[in-house]
């Protein structure tokens, strides 16, 4: 039932778009895409966030799959980038290393891949408590995407903010969880 | 309707002799009262085919634009952040009695009014590459005038080194200016030799009509080789002063737009590239060309001076 839900709920959101870019007139579409797949990321994270710490909402949507959904978004996210640049190796590599919001966007990325190779149930089993611990890292994708975002922003900040705002209060309230 | 149409005519259904015999005389008065309405038109700010000659010199030949690209895609914080939102909000801009004040260190200071702008000077279409600091461009064939014109006839004193530029402020109708984004109202400004270069255009029009609210109507600066914010939109003032005036980007953050603020690959964004462009209605982008192409026209204005230095 859950994921069903779940991925009703991936395939609504990756319709959407296309939906839109066929409705309406966008003059950029393939920015409104990279614009479109970021935001989507941030927004499932949220929910994977949410889910731990409303066990109710876990009857809804399943987390793993939330969370890979995630990672779907922000893959086709680089690979649009990577598209608009024509693959040029030489020049990726000059911009992920002479512009920070990349560099920060690479290394989160990055960071993601491990939890996605360890999703399954068998690596959880194998891993342990090392798991959870490598799992935390979710933390630190939150906040170096946050940055990402941060560094592009010329003057109208209230996404990130409200982002801000809610991851914070989504990382506070595992503190409380706990004691 | 229909049976109206293959009624038979009956005796009062028959055009009045009179009527007929002058037929062409009454359609040729009432297409001389409809040019009248358009004319009138113009000064509510409708849209309206505006006279103009084709420039050869200074125009590109690359492919233009779409009007509706050019119109739902636009940089113009007093009408929202959002790309759209100019488009969305542009009858929040109110332009009747638009009055531009061409004044500071002049002999003869003007003040044009809205129907000056589209007439007093004769208008060229000018077909320009427009490059964004947020590394975006555009093909625009934009309408308008050399600013040489009004500065042949202000007649600026040799005091006057730069020109400053300023836009509407209108803290109650337009909804970018609620909040202080921006410190209200836009400023801009060139050095004269800039602003006298053949380059510099002040544009009324847009694909032959009046142009847009959401494109910077009813007036707005045009300098190809320069990113496109310091081609300030819905002018009201122009000023000729002696020291080098505040561009309102500059003054938000002066360690990433630069004054001069030119078209250069070489002298990257402090937070991202200025390598290359995302040409609109493209898909991969394309290398940028150092002042966006125009380094044959204005290379000569910048000799002496490290373009590092003065980004």
């Amino acid at each position: 039932m859950n994921r069903i839900i779940t991925f009703s709920l991936f395939s609504v959101s990756l319709i959407a778009p296309i939906i839109f870019l066929y409705s309406s007139f966008v003059a950029s579409p393939l920015e409104y895409l990279i614009h479109y797949t970021g935001h989507s990321a941030l927004v499932a994270l949220v929910l994977v966030l949410l889910c731990s710490r409303l066990n109710t909402l876990n009857k809804y949507f399943d987390r793993k799959y939330i969370g890979l959904i995630a990672f779907i978004f922000i893959s086709i996210h680089v690979l649009v980038y990577f598209y608009e640049l024509d693959f040029d190796i030489k020049y990726l590599i000059l911009e992920a290393t002479s512009l920070l919001y990349l560099t920060i966007g690479y290394i989160a990325y990055i960071l993601f891949l491990p939890l996605v190779f360890t999703s399954n149930e068998a690596s959880k089993i194998y891993l342990k408590s090392y798991w959870f611990l490598l799992h935390k890292l979710i933390y630190i994708i939150i906040i170096l995407s946050l940055l990402h975002y941060y560094f592009i922003i010329k003057v109208d900040a209230i996404w990130l903010w409200l982002y801000i705002i809610t991851f914070t209060i989504l990382f506070m309230s595992v503190k409380k969880y706990k004691k | 309707m229909i049976n109206k149409k293959y009624s038979i005519e009956s005796e009062n259904n028959i055009t009045d002799e009179y009527l007929f015999l002058n037929r062409r005389k009454i359609i040729k008065g009432a297409l001389a009262s409809s040019v009248l309405i358009n004319s009138r038109s113009l000064l509510s700010n409708e849209s309206k085919n505006l006279p103009f000659t084709k420039d050869l010199d200074y125009s590109t030949n690359e492919k233009t634009n779409s009007f509706k690209q050019i119109t739902s895609y636009n940089n113009f914080y007093e009408l929202g952040a959002g790309k759209r939102d100019p488009m969305l909000n542009s009858s929040k801009l109110q332009t009747n009695n638009w009055k531009v004040r061409v004044d500071g260190l002049v002999e003869n200071p003007i003040t044009l009014d809205l129907n000056d702008l589209t007439s007093k000077y004769s208008l060229e279409e000018r077909i320009y590459r427009l490059r964004c600091v947020e590394a975006w461009s555009m093909v625009v064939p934009w309408i308008g005038f050399e600013m040489n014109k009004i500065i042949k006839e202000v007649k600026p004193l040799s005091k006057a080194k730069y020109v400053s530029f300023e836009s509407i402020l209108d803290t109650v109708n337009l909804p970018g200016q609620k909040r202080k984004t921006l410190n209200w109202p836009y400023k801009e400004g060139l050095r004269i030799d800039e602003a006298a270069n053949p380059l510099t255009i002040l544009s009324v029009g847009l694909y032959g009509r009046v142009l847009p609210n959401q494109n910077g109507s009813p007036i707005r600066l045009i300098v190809p080789w320069k990113y496109g914010f310091k081609s300030i939109k819905s002018i009201v003032r122009i000023s000729f002063v002696e020291q080098e005036p505040i561009s309102t980007w500059n003054e938000e953050s002066p360690n990433e737009y630069g004054f001069y603020s030119n078209v250069n690959p070489n002298v990257d964004h402090p937070r991202w590239s200025q390598k290359k462009e995302r040409r609109i209605g493209e898909f991969k982008k394309r290398d940028t060309e150092i002042f966006n192409g125009y380094a044959k026209h204005v290379s000569n204005l910048y000799s002496n001076m490290d373009l590092k230095k003065f980004f």
